[in-house]
């Protein structure tokens, strides 16, 4: 079904998929906030412009079935069946919420869409009743342009029949603009057009009434007939308009009273006082309703608003920034070659005057490339409301399935992040809150008899914390039960049952993102399955972030996601173990220290030191690279991977260095020990160390290399 | 499908039409429809070109316009026929989201547009307007909107 005959239909269309994405998380914010207040006509005005939205949009597209449920379901949004249905108008809203993703994605894989009969069914359910049909009456103000009064002044002057013509447009119509040509026509035909508003030939979607000024011979009743077009016409006033030389005061006096300050028509009432000019004004209603015309301004100064609000925003495609991205990294190499040439320049020449200007040039430089680079970062953050803001349907509807009652609570929601970091994160997300409503949070009853409110919390939060982003995913149940999940891991093989004992509180806690293996007795068919939180782990992994978990029986459980800022630039450690140049992420390093042979203990076939009061377990990075070279004196850089410490082994410290990560294809690389590499201003290569994996392979090697 | 009283020309016979669709089915649908007007279908068209010569042949009430056809497209065919006959009636038949074919075709000299899937009420509505004074309702009984 195209409907565009060049290329850029498709790019139209996925436009239309984006914009209709975020129409449909708008729709289910705006029908959860229905459900609650179903009386509010404002809410309901806003769910009705919404999915009018939509309906246009897709209608466009050509994607009629979606468009015409989308036009079923405003036609009921009406405050009367509002009134009448109270929350199950909301209910409708999000099924058709619902009902219109699917048909969205089914478009988007060019399928056939499925034909919402539960919507429909739903939709003819509420109006089973039939709501009186208030339409409201059509009021004309007959305002012309200044030009258009003359004109119509002059043909009146000359004895000519003027009819002024009023249509208010079928709401249903769906081609304003060519409802508005065939206005045009049909007026053409009855005589001679002398003045029209709106002047424009499309119709904007808010404007309902067309006034019009014509010269006939014909009579009014032969017009009115005339102008009476079906499926187009809602309602036609025709008044004969008669020569009229009002006072200017009184002219304005009417004028005011007639339109609600919409500016240029006042405007227009001021010029006519200036000029004295020979005015033609009909006030139809001199008391008119001031409350509907006040509502239609309302609604114009609110268009007027979107579109210049659309205006400063521009739509980039993501690839686009990326690539700048990418040169910013390239030019944060090309500086630090720079610098590094100016410093030997210093070290050759160190009384040379050139010296100097050199290094201002220099300084200069990086603050202007630093701003650069956090600007450009900047284009590609975006809130974690994004985010977040999907979420409450999400718990509304799990809640409901399974009999709980939950409030969602959010904080942080200002908190930036960057955007391909956030698309990540929504599915580990979605599947935490989830687990945290399905098997966090305890049924009403279970909450009374514990002493706790029946509504169960769910708390997201998110913060920085130095370079990284925290998200917590908080929930107020029964927290994780540690002896089920040992027996459950025991159960599968998992851990040998005298395991058990050695293992520390987050081990057990770590043990919930082993595939397969859920606390849940029963399998849900919203989670359960134990494999989501396996996914939850691999996706923060990928992200050079962790997961970490706190919870305490009988209060709750927090989930804590950390993730860099971006995933392009990072501050690293850098250091050499034989001659290699590695590099950690600077925010997993906790401390540098210094040990030497003798300080070390072999405690269960590991090597550990022993660091103010605590155990570190070490990790000798030349086992990776099959050369013994001990040395007596060594580094041990202090790490932190989720919850746990390592101390890695390493030979020199080389510096701290802002890298910019170049990521190495699957082909190039057959470990996922390195995460990436860099280029250093020399242009050294230095590989980026996967903690998370240099943990469990080297940790691993030393237990094979114990037994064997 | 509803019934509706019959609408005849004023000189009693049965309005003639002339239905122009890309699509055999868009056509007998069309077709079925006026006939329960009590229409007469005088000619059909597949295509922009045959639509003007069917016209010239038949010389019909009215003519029922798809938009987008093969070789032809409805507005140049509806701009073509007015030239040449400027008292014909055009109704545009079209999807939504062609409003620009329909603003262009009003312009051309159509007189009305009917939105695909076509309902019969409104095509009923739309075909007594446009006939105006030159169709009577049939039935002495139907009662005037």
């Amino acid at each position: 079904m195209t409907f565009f005959p060049d290329d850029r239909a498709s790019e139209l269309r996925e436009l239309f998929f984006e914009t209709a994405t975020e129409l449909l998380q708008t729709l289910n914010e705006e029908g959860l906030e229905l459900e609650k207040r179903p009386e509010d006509g404002e809410v309901l005005r806003r769910v009705r412009r919404t999915v009018h939205t939509l309906k246009g949009d897709s209608a466009a597209c050509g994607y009629t079935e979606l468009s015409e449920l989308a036009h079923a379901l405003e036609d009921v949004l009406k405050p009367e069946v509002a009134a009448l249905s109270k929350q199950a108008l909301a209910e409708v809203v999000l099924i058709a919420a619902d009902t219109f993703s699917s048909m969205l994605s089914a478009y988007r894989g060019s399928l056939q869409p499925p034909a919402g009969e539960e919507l429909k069914q739903q939709i003819l359910s509420l109006t089973r009743k039939p709501a009186s049909n208030v339409r409201y009456k059509l009021q004309a103000r007959f305002v012309w342009s200044e030009y258009e009064q003359i004109v119509v002044a002059d043909a009146l002057g000359r004895g000519e029949n003027v009819y002024n013509v009023a249509f208010s447009i079928e709401p249903q119509c769906p081609m304003r603009g060519a409802a508005m040509q065939l206005i045009r026509n049909v007026l053409q035909d009855c005589g001679r057009l002398l003045a029209m508003a709106p002047d424009q030939s499309t119709l904007s979607n808010d404007l309902d009434v067309v006034e019009a000024a014509i010269s006939s011979e014909n009579s009014e009743e032969w017009i009115t007939r005339k102008c009476r077009i079906p499926s187009v016409i809602a309602e036609v006033l025709v008044q004969r308009a008669t020569h009229r030389q009002e006072q200017p005061e009184d002219l304005l006096d009417i004028v005011k009273h007639v339109t609600t300050p919409v500016e240029d028509e006042t405007e227009v009432a001021i010029h006519a006082e200036e000029t004295h000019a020979p005015a033609v004004e009909v006030a139809p209603e001199p008391a008119a309703p001031p409350v509907a015309n006040a509502a239609t301004a309302a609604a114009d100064s609110q268009s007027t608003s979107f579109a210049s609000m659309s205006e400063t925003l521009l739509r980039v495609d993501a690839e686009k920034i990326d690539s700048v991205l990418n040169l910013v990294g390239e030019l944060i190499i090309a500086k630090s070659m720079l610098h590094q040439a100016i410093n030997e320049f210093d070290r050759k020449y160190p009384k040379d005057p050139l010296k100097m200007r050199f290094s201002d040039a220099m300084a200069f430089q990086a603050r202007i490339m630093n701003d650069l680079q956090k600007s450009v970062m900047k284009i590609r953050m975006v809130p974690v409301e994004h985010l977040f803001r999907r979420f409450p349907r999400v718990v509304r509807d799990v809640a409901k399935s399974c009999g709980k009652e939950v409030n969602l609570a959010v904080t942080g929601q200002d908190t930036d992040l960057d955007k391909s970091i956030l698309d990540m994160l929504a599915e580990p997300l979605a599947h935490l809150v989830r687990n945290a409503v399905d098997h966090g949070i305890e049924s009403p009853a279970e909450r009374i008899n514990q002493g706790k409110p029946a509504q169960g919390t769910v708390t997201l939060d998110a913060y920085h914390q130095g370079n990284q982003i925290i998200i917590e995913v908080t929930d107020d149940g029964h927290g994780i039960d540690r002896d089920r999940l040992i027996a459950k891991a025991v159960e599968r093989g998992l851990l040998k049952a005298g395991d058990a004992a050695v293992l520390g509180e987050a081990d057990i806690n770590n043990l919930v993102f082993h595939p397969g293996l859920s606390t849940a007795d029963q399998v849900t068919a919203i989670s359960g399955r134990g494999v989501g939180m396996d996914v939850v782990k691999t996706v923060l992994e990928k992200l050079k972030g962790s997961v970490s978990i706190r919870t305490t029986p009988g209060k709750g459980t927090t989930f804590f996601l950390k993730v860099p800022l971006t995933l392009a630039i990072i501050k690293a450690l850098l250091f050499r173990v034989g001659d290699r140049l590695y590099a950690v992420p600077l925010a997993s390093v906790m401390e540098i220290t210094r040990t030497t042979h003798g300080a070390l203990h072999r405690v269960d076939n590991q090597d550990v030191m022993q660091l103010r009061n605590e155990v570190l377990m070490l990790l000798h990075l030349h086992r990776l690279q099959k050369e013994p070279a001990e040395k007596d004196k060594m580094f041990v850089v202090v790490i932190s991977t989720g919850e746990r410490k390592f101390g890695l082994v390493v030979d020199h410290l080389v510096g701290e260095e802002e890298l910019v990560i170049k990521a190495m294809d699957d082909h190039l690389v057959a470990t996922d020990l390195v995460s990436g590499a860099s280029i250093l201003g020399d242009g050294t290569v230095v590989l980026i160390l996967n903690l998370s994996s240099v943990v469990t392979k080297l940790g691993r090697l030393q237990m094979v290399g114990a037994t064997a | 499908m509803d019934t509706f009283p019959i609408l005849i020309r004023k000189d009693g016979k049965p309005i003639r039409y002339l239905v122009v669709d890309d699509s055999v089915f868009a056509r007998k649908n069309v077709a079925k429809m006026v006939e329960s007007f009590g229409g007469e279908i005088v000619g059909e068209a597949g295509d922009g070109c045959t639509a003007i010569t069917e016209f010239d042949r038949t010389t019909p009430d009215m003519v029922l316009m798809d938009i987008t056809m093969p070789q032809m497209e409805g507005i140049e065919a509806a701009e073509r026929i007015v030239r040449a006959h400027p008292d014909a009636r055009i109704v545009m038949v079209s999807s939504v989201g062609y409003q620009e074919n329909i603003v262009a075709a009003l312009q051309k000299g159509a007189r009305h547009f009917v939105q695909k899937p076509v309902k019969s009420e409104i095509l009923y509505e739309v075909i007594k307007y446009v006939m105006g004074d030159d169709a009577v309702v049939a039935t002495p009984a139907a009662q005037e909107s």
